[in-house]
């Protein structure tokens, strides 16, 4: 049966709906039910996702042959997509869990986890879609309902950034859709697989079409994963809206554009992989260096954890690049190097900012002075932020270090012209220590009077999982490497049904 | 058999570690018997292991865990007989200090993060000594930073403490990214950071390559070992509390960079030893005359630290491989021991102006004689540990170069003269201000004092004991006989260079003696009531004021302008570097307007930019 | 007599397009800067259509019906987000509305 290999996004699906259904029986003091409700299905599906990823990767490693394409090439549900689905649901669960507590005095919470289950089910999609049309429909099923999401309560700060966020978003959508009209216009198909069996064959006067197209789809992704000069609106989406939904925009949604732009690429125009590889490496190098300096000065937490985000985003950006070594094996690392990363930073990203929902919920703000003390006030929030952070800056033991120097690992094996990517990647790295020490200088060595403050239950939950699982890569990776390195040999198989390991 | 079980050593402390954060915060020592009790089972622990490499006369080196699933990232354990020498320093010195703590710290009221921040401290440093390859050392180290930088900073509170860390912090991490570099080079053309499998392969390398690998990685040194021209935190890590500067500043940590080179000495060409060379004379002579005129008790022994580091350095680059070692571990004893004496003048006196105290001999006779034997050790007068080590350090730079053997000579009278300055002046003479109230410190201070003050004296005699034969089992057997052939000299010419440095050290203390202490007694009465003895005192005047000539004059002059171009031209450029990026971060987020246009402006712009690049890459269109 | 090959709906469609880029740089208004959004989209729609007859297969409009449909779930999101904005700030001018930057 065909159905028993889409569980998780059935019961994403279903939940998404029957969230919105179950909400208008509900009375308005007993909706924090839909938030339980919600993350009970983001449980399921997330635990037959992992069932299936392990089933898969046994079979792999047992040389038998699993389905991977399904619908006629519409979907391809190799692992390559089900670690991205664990990375989005993972994210997924955690901003749900905390989102009980934050929106507790909030209306419309049945809108607001329905919108949440909505635009994880599109991104899931976006994970396993082998197909322009079907990439572009759940590309915007995931966008529109973070826009909506943004805007959540409708105050100064969260229309402002959604405003932006749709703006540059929709704009961005158009440019995507011209590029992709003229790859199907050029080719005659929409299929991404087919589509790189046609490339070669096409007629030197549509050549520069085909450019034309390639670019355009390099520039509209590069909205989605905030490179630069593409980045402009996320910092400011990122502040303005709920910290939960700047997590789940951080840590989820940017990381769709990098499952999209990672297969167009990887499969579909590998007869341009020079020219991109240079223009992610460009790319790469601008965005890192852009994201930390500008990060260097801010005062307020949610919008340095955006630059943040985006420096973060060069890194991957900058093993996207690495990509295009022709050095074999390299690739392989490439991929892993940044599907690594993307699951990292995912879990540190998200958990920093889940902890800022945390704070500002108390009422401190999100200014980074008023972190100050706060190791004595909240100290689980401040500690597990503390551990987000030193992950982020890559201090070894830590999530971030490995698969940043999974990355370095890979432009350093690369040779050449890579290293320089990987230099970059260093001093990057240590200017950014600058940055994320001050708000721990802020949090713990800073005097302060004042009370210690209840801390929320569940958001205290979730950062204490996130911390822990960040702190479990940091110190044995080699399961999460495993699967990275599966994930990338599951890409490069072209949805064969056996994969080799590298 | 132990040695086996080395990765437990590092285990200990950190297990440590985590105890007192997790458990430490209710007691009122803050977690400082959980520190001594599992820190002195890792030095047992250590010492067995060490026992055993001695007796068997083998190293060890364990296959290691994959850490990350990647070839050529096997990380594992390396017990040789250089790690064990360095393992004995750090344990035994760290259990030391560690000890001396409990009464130097008492009542400090945040005494639980200082055991703390020493557990992590000496459990990466002992992590970084077996460490068998150079990326898990490589991380180590990184962690030996950051305790470092947290202690440095311990008071926090203290603006000078603050930025203090913070210098060191930057100026070690510009080290740190050199041999960052080094190490991926390495790894780029070597395929392996197995430091004994790059020992296998590198007789075969590119010479160019090993020279610049090598010499970034000696970078990483220069900045750990404060090594000209990174030397400049080293004396404002003095903020820190005087136990750190002594276990951290002085015994082992700095002395991390000297392992680092010895640790990966095959792989240095000549070309490379050179620059270690000259960069560790540099240092050497430069610190000591700075040491000369400074007034802080501990900015002195800083300087004097830095000073023998450049020993140790010049050692490693003339081809002394044995000498560097020898005088590290000589230099760990009585440099830790100068410092638990200052400490425990800082505990009495609560100064730290030399011109403050005096007289303190008779208020404080233990720390007095433990002063004074760590003195005369360091000076390199015979017969203690500092002698013996300079001893093959002068012989060694002999046979390499004469130039250079002129300016360590140099260092050494400074030494001598700086050491035995600082201790008339603190321990004799006429009371100072703040002597009137000091007494000697209590047991628990006092007993480490001693234990350091038997090391200080005794440990050059391993020489005797086949010291040199045990450390040279840790290089390759080519290179050793490459080794004792370069530094080879005739026996006449040694005796000759062993009295020679005798008598510089001889006049350095005479000197200071003459200056120091003499002139004190004339000062007071006797020029005005002996008129005949007067004039014979005015030689000693005049001896005084060929002193102050020289010192006021020239060396003053000399270390002023050496103090102008660390300030202003090391600092500056440091924290230019600093300001630079902060500002062009300030201007960086301007482009940020805040108006959507923009930014969609931006976008076509972006757009346009790449169908540039991609002309420009494809030449196609 | 001109042959009309695609490659002039393919201009056509490029010069609708850069109108509506136009209009979203210069326009202050937020509403026609919706408007120009749904300009761009429905260049695309003309390449999808034109590039369908092209190819001689019927999956670009399929695309393109996919498109219309998601450029009016676009518009109302949008014109949701510029309700909620007007509101808050008070004016839909959106060159005024510019309290987070730097």
């Amino acid at each position: 049966m065909v159905l028993e290999h889409f569980y998780p996004e059935i019961i994403i699906a279903f939940f998404a709906f029957a969230t919105l259904f179950i909400d208008i029986t509900l009375k308005k003091d007993h909706k924090d039910f839909l938030g339980y409700f919600s993350l009970a299905g983001i449980a399921l599906a997330l635990i037959s996702v992992i069932v299936q990823s392990i089933s898969t990767m046994a079979s792999y490693s047992a040389g038998k042959e699993v389905q991977v394409v399904f619908f006629n090439g519409m979907i391809y549900n190799d692992i390559f997509a089900m670690f991205f689905k664990v990375v989005f649901l993972v994210v997924a669960l955690f901003v749900v869990l905390a989102s009980v507590d934050y929106t507790r005095k909030d209306n419309y919470k049945g809108e607001y986890y329905s919108l949440i289950l909505f635009a994880t089910f599109g991104m899931m999609l976006v994970a396993m879609a082998g197909n322009l049309i079907l990439l572009f429909v759940s590309l915007e099923l995931a966008s529109i309902s973070t826009y909506a999401l943004t805007a959540f309560r409708k105050n100064k700060a969260n229309t402002e950034a959604a405003m932006k966020y749709f703006i540059i978003g929709a704009l961005s959508s158009g440019i995507i859709l011209f590029g992709m009209s003229i790859l199907y216009g050029v080719t005659g198909t929409t299929n991404i697989y087919e589509i790189a069996k046609i490339i070669p064959h096409v007629k030197d006067s549509f050549n520069s079409a085909l450019i034309l197209s390639v670019v355009l789809l390099i520039a509209g992704f590069g909205y989605k994963i905030a490179a630069f000069p593409f980045h402009m609106w996320a910092p400011d989406a990122y502040q303005g809206a709920p910290s939960t939904i700047s997590a789940f925009l951080a840590a989820a949604t940017k990381k769709m554009g990098f499952v999209a732009i990672i297969r167009i690429l990887v499969i579909a125009l590998p007869l341009y992989v020079s020219e991109w590889g240079v223009i992610f490496g460009v790319l790469g190098v601008l965005t890192m260096t852009v994201g930390n300096f500008s990060a260097l000065k801010q005062t307020n937490i949610k919008r340095m954890l955006a630059y943040s985000s985006i420096a973060q985003a060069g890194y991957i950006i900058a093993a996207i690049a690495v990509i295009s070594s022709t050095i074999p094996n390299v690739k392989y690392l490439a991929v892993a190097a940044a599907l690594l990363h993307i699951l990292t930073h995912a879990l540190m990203k998200g958990g920093a900012f889940i902890a800022v929902a945390g704070v500002s919920l108390l009422g401190i703000g999100t200014e980074i002075k008023n972190y100050r003390g706060l190791g004595k006030r909240m100290p689980v929030t401040a500690m597990a932020l503390t551990i987000f952070l030193l992950s982020l800056a890559g201090i070894p033991f830590f999530a971030g270090f490995i698969s940043k120097f999974l990355i370095l690992a890979a432009t350093v094996e690369a040779r050449g012209i890579y290293i320089w990517l990987g230099i970059f990647l260093v001093i990057n790295s240590v200017v950014s220590i600058y940055y994320y020490g001050r708000v721990i200088k802020y949090m713990y060595f800073e005097d302060f009077q004042g009370d210690k403050l209840k801390e929320p239950k569940l958001i205290a939950t979730s950062l204490v999982v996130l911390a822990f699982l960040v702190v479990l890569i940091g110190i044995a990776p080699q399961k999460f490497v495993h699967f990275s390195m599966y994930a990338a040999a599951s890409l490069f198989s072209h949805g064969h049904g056996v994969v080799m390991l590298h | 058999m132990i040695v086996e079980y080395a990765w437990i050593i590092p285990l200990l402390p950190a297990i440590a570690f985590l105890l007192i954060v997790l458990f430490g915060k209710g007691r009122k020592e803050g977690g400082g018997y959980i520190a001594v009790s599992l820190i002195g089972t890792s030095m047992i622990l250590s010492l067995l292991t060490i026992a055993e490499v001695v007796l068997t006369g083998k190293g060890y080196e364990s296959t290691g865990i994959n850490w990350l699933g990647i070839k050529g990232f096997q990380f594992g354990l390396l017990v040789d007989q250089l790690s064990s020498i360095m393992l004995f320093v750090v344990s035994v010195i760290g259990f030391v200090i560690i000890v001396y703590s409990l009464g130097y710290m008492k009542g400090d009221h945040d005494v639980q993060r200082y055991y703390a921040e020493m557990s992590l401290f000496i459990a990466s440093m002992l992590a970084l000594v077996i460490s068998s390859n150079l990326v898990l050392f490589f991380i180590a180290w990184e962690f030996v930073g950051l305790s470092s930088y947290l202690l440095i900073g311990f008071w926090y509170r203290k603006p000078s403490a603050a930025s203090a860390a913070k210098k060191a912090f930057l100026v070690t991490r510009v080290g740190d990214i050199m041999l960052l570099a080094g190490i991926i080079i390495l790894y780029i053309n070597l395929g392996t950071v197995n430091i004994r499998e790059l020992f296998v392969l590198a007789p075969h390398a590119n010479v160019g390559m090993l020279t610049l690998a090598t010499l970034l990685i000696f970078g990483g040194a220069v900045g750990k070992s404060s090594q000209f021209p990174l030397h400049v935190w080293l004396p404002d890590a003095m903020e820190g509390p005087t136990t750190v500067s002594a276990l951290i500043h002085a015994a082992t940590m700095v002395t991390a960079g000297i392992f680092l080179v010895a640790r990966v000495y095959p792989l240095f060409t000549p070309e490379s030893l050179m620059v270690v060379a000259w960069i560790g004379g540099i240092t050497a002579l430069m610190a000591a005359a700075m040491a000369v005129v400074m007034t802080d008790i501990k900015r002195v022994i800083a300087y004097s630290t830095i000073s023998h580091l450049g020993f140790m350095t010049v050692a490693l680059g003339v081809g002394g491989y044995f000498a560097g070692i020898f005088h590290l571990f000589n230099h760990s004893f009585f440099k830790a021991l100068l410092f638990l004496c200052a400490g425990a003048v800082i505990h009495a006196t609560h100064t730290q102006d030399i011109h403050d105290m005096g007289g303190l001999w008779k208020k404080m006779p233990i720390t007095g004689t433990a002063f004074f034997i760590g003195a005369w050790s360091l000076s390199g007068f015979p017969p203690w540990s500092g002698f013996w080590s300079k001893d093959v350090i002068l012989d060694n730079v002999y046979a390499y170069n004469h130039v250079l053997f002129a300016i360590t000579a140099g260092a050494v009278i400074l030494s001598a003269v700086y050491i035995f300055r600082l201790f008339i002046i603190v321990f004799m003479g006429k009371e100072g201000k703040a002597t009137k109230h000091a007494h000697e410190v209590s047991r628990v201070m006092t007993t480490p004092l001693i234990a350091l003050s038997i090391g200080a004296l005794f440990s050059g005699f391993l020489v005797f004991f086949g010291l040199k034969s045990f450390l040279m089992k840790s290089l390759p057997g080519n290179l050793v006989g490459a080794l004792d052939k370069a530094s080879a000299i005739s026996a006449g010419t040694h005796e000759y260079i062993t009295y020679f440095s005798i008598s510089l050290v001889a006049i350095g203390i005479i000197t200071v003696w003459a200056v120091y202490s003499l002139k004190i007694v004339e000062a007071r009465s006797i020029r005005h009531t002996f008129s005949p003895i007067h004039t014979i005192l005015i030689n000693k005047f005049y001896i005084d004021h060929i002193y102050l000539f020289i010192s006021k004059k020239i060396i003053w002059n000399i270390s002023v302008i050496v103090d102008y171009i660390d300030e202003y031209f090391v600092d500056g450029t440091v924290n230019g570097i600093g300001k630079l990026s902060i500002a062009f971060g300030r201007k960086l987020r301007k482009l940020q307007t805040g108006v959507v246009q923009d930014y969609a402006a931006w976008v076509l712009f972006g757009t346009g930019i790449i169908l540039i690049i991609f002309k420009a890459k494809g030449g196609m269109i | 007599m001109i042959e009309v090959t695609v490659f002039y709906y393919l201009v056509l469609s490029v010069i609708i397009f850069s109108i509506g880029a136009y209009g979203m740089l210069s326009s202050k208004n937020g509403v026609r800067l919706l408007m120009s959004i749904e300009i761009m989209l429905n260049a695309v729609n003309i390449n999808l259509v034109a590039f369908s007859s092209f190819q001689g297969n019927l999956t670009g409009q399929v695309f393109a019906a996919f498109t219309i449909a998601i450029a009016a779930a676009e518009a109302t999101v949008g014109l949701a987000i510029l309700l909620a904005l007007y509101r808050s700030f008070g004016t839909v001018n959106l060159r005024k509305i510019s309290k987070m930057r730097w």
